[in-house]
């Protein structure tokens, strides 16, 4: 469980170049939840999501993991193990020569036994399904394959969340598929709480929630049916909808038995065709 | 004026046992003054193909012909055609250095031999292109910038080259929509207003079917299609077979159709989409049975 109260963030604080990224953020975010976080560059996600482990600290307002706050220094390493993050680049997280110093560097660092360590190593690469490349080279490796390496780093850990910041964007479509559906599955089966910052849309109406920012505000909250529906704000905020969300709104004037709320193609034959 | 390739290999390993055609028996041709999607899976030889498109990478058999110079000939003048070909690569950010924005996109013109003042003028007409305004941008460092800001003056980089064919590796990998929609946008303009080709590396069917007039489909180092972008999007299923897809608003009426809806399914765009679907229902008595 992760708490967001009245968070402030300002970079460059009390210089010229002041920016004000967060602005009294709100967030609370369940157990087991899946949220995606959308918004322009620039918007403050980011800058929220590495609020989430303590990688960035409240200017004002303080967020807590469980019961840990992330501006009490003794309870860092708690949080860290608890969230973990993946980033963009698959090429900017990976260090070590093969895939299994890679992801046994986690527990490695937590003091665990040898054998600890090993299961733990075969326990991530299976929920990543990637048994078959323990001993590979992550420099070999596909982008796709590279995120789900960094993906089993973090589980090796344990966490309860993990944060994805745009895990996809420099994927091509086979990697961003495999990405999503490991996220998917480590929700579903293993229970993890995922936060996916994103851009692509399809990613985002697969989440339970569905957060939207702009200028270091949270400026729409709600299910992926409640938030696309709003064409002509999300335009406004510069995002995508879905072209599938779109057609059902402008057709709904005309046909009021098509709802506004179709999100995928598979809806929208059901309700064409039923 | 064409960019013609005929009957190109790249092979790796020629002749040994291992031997593996990157590119294995291309042959196309690019109309003057077209905007080419170049599309096809990761691996399916899109990038070196855009090498060897431009004289980066020489093929092992068969010949890559700009405006009827084989660039692969001995001699200045083919050196000079080469140049023709301006290749802008994926995440061209990461080659920005000069300290200021002017300096970078004169870079290329400077090392033509230009004096002064023709590189000024030819870094004024790249930001113009490009859509970055000279008077205020000209000084500062291009670190300064946002990420789709960086890219552009990258591109004006090669712009400013005037090449007749512009290759662009996805130039919007890793942008957000606002980003995105801008470089689209200021590239589409781009061959708007001048005489140029434009040949956009994509993965993105929609982008593809938004702006490209022509289309190239690559699977496995080969040629799969070439042709008008409405034609080759009429081959969906073969597209599909290759995994690469088509346009979303495209997949839609495919899929109404197989379940039984009488629409046309040729759309690329949202409005057309809607405006089949509108007639369709309207054609329907009841309004609800397909």
């Amino acid at each position: 469980m992760i708490d967001v109260n009245n968070v402030v963030h300002i970079y460059n604080a009390d210089s010229d170049s002041e920016i004000l990224a967060l602005d009294h953020v709100n967030l609370h975010i369940e157990q087991g939840e899946h949220i995606a976080i959308l918004g322009r560059n620039g918007c403050g996600k980011s800058t929220l999501a590495k609020h989430l482990n303590g990688l960035l600290l409240p200017t004002e307002g303080r967020v807590s993991v469980d019961d840990f706050d992330t501006l009490d220094a003794d309870h860092s390493l708690d949080i860290l193990q608890r969230v973990g993050m993946v980033f963009q680049n698959p090429d900017n997280q990976l260090v070590a020569t093969t895939v299994l110093e890679e992801i046994a560097f986690g527990p490695e660092n937590l003091g665990l036994p040898r054998e600890k360590i090993l299961e733990r190593v075969d326990e991530a690469l299976k929920m990543v399904q990637m048994e078959d490349f323990r001993n590979a080279m992550p420099h070999h490796l596909s982008g796709g394959q590279k995120q789900r390496i960094a993906i089993a780093g973090i589980i090796a850990m344990r966490p309860e969340t993990i944060v994805f910041d745009e895990p996809t964007a420099m994927l091509d479509p086979d990697g961003r598929e495999e990405v999503v559906s490991t996220m998917l599955r480590l929700n579903k089966e293993e229970g993890l709480t995922i936060v996916n910052i994103t851009h692509f849309m399809e990613e985002a109406v697969l989440a339970d929630r569905v957060v939207v920012m702009d200028d270091g505000k949270i400026v729409m909250e709600g299910t992926p049916r409640e938030i696309f529906t709003h064409v002509d704000e999300l335009r406004a905020l510069h995002l995508d909808v879905p072209a599938v969300t779109e057609i059902a709104v402008q057709l709904h004037e005309e046909f009021p038995f098509i709802p506004r709320d179709v999100l995928t193609i598979e809806e929208m034959v059901k309700v064409l065709c039923p | 004026m064409s960019l013609e390739l005929k009957n190109v290999y790249y092979t790796y390993n020629a002749g040994g046992p291992e031997e593996t055609h990157a590119i294995n028996d291309v042959s196309f041709t690019i109309p003057d003054h077209s905007f080419v999607g170049l599309v096809g899976h990761t691996g399916s030889g899109k990038s070196t193909l855009v090498q060897l498109m431009n004289g980066l990478l020489a093929p092992t058999r068969g010949e890559v012909v700009v405006d009827g110079v084989n660039i692969n000939d001995k001699g200045k003048e083919v050196r000079a055609q080469r140049r023709q070909v301006g290749l802008v690569f994926q995440y061209p950010e990461y080659q920005l250095f000069e300290e200021t924005i002017a300096k970078d996109v004169a870079f290329g013109p400077m090392n033509q031999g230009l004096d002064e003042a023709a590189q000024t003028e030819r870094v004024k007409e790249a930001m113009a292109l490009v859509e970055m305004d000279y008077e205020r941008f000209k000084d500062h460092s291009p670190f300064e910038l946002s990420g789709g800001q960086k890219r552009r003056v990258a591109i004006a980089g090669v712009v400013a080259m005037r090449p007749h064919y512009l290759i662009l590796d996805e130039p919007t990998a890793g942008l957000d929509p606002l980003g995105r929609d801008r470089i689209l946008e200021a590239i589409y303009r781009l061959y708007e207003n001048s005489d140029m080709s434009i040949i956009l590396v994509s993965h993105s069917m929609d982008d593809v079917a938004r702006f490209a007039n022509y289309m190239v489909v690559m699977n496995h180092g080969q040629k799969v299609i070439e042709g008008k972008t409405a034609e080759v999007f009429a081959q969906a299923e073969l597209l599909e077979r290759i995994h690469l897809g088509v346009p979303s608003v495209m997949a839609l009426l495919r899929a109404l159709k197989s379940a039984g809806m009488d629409v046309d399914t040729s759309a690329l765009t949202v409005n057309e989409g809607i405006d089949i679907i509108r007639a369709a229902l309207a054609k329907r008595k009841e309004g609800r049975e397909c």
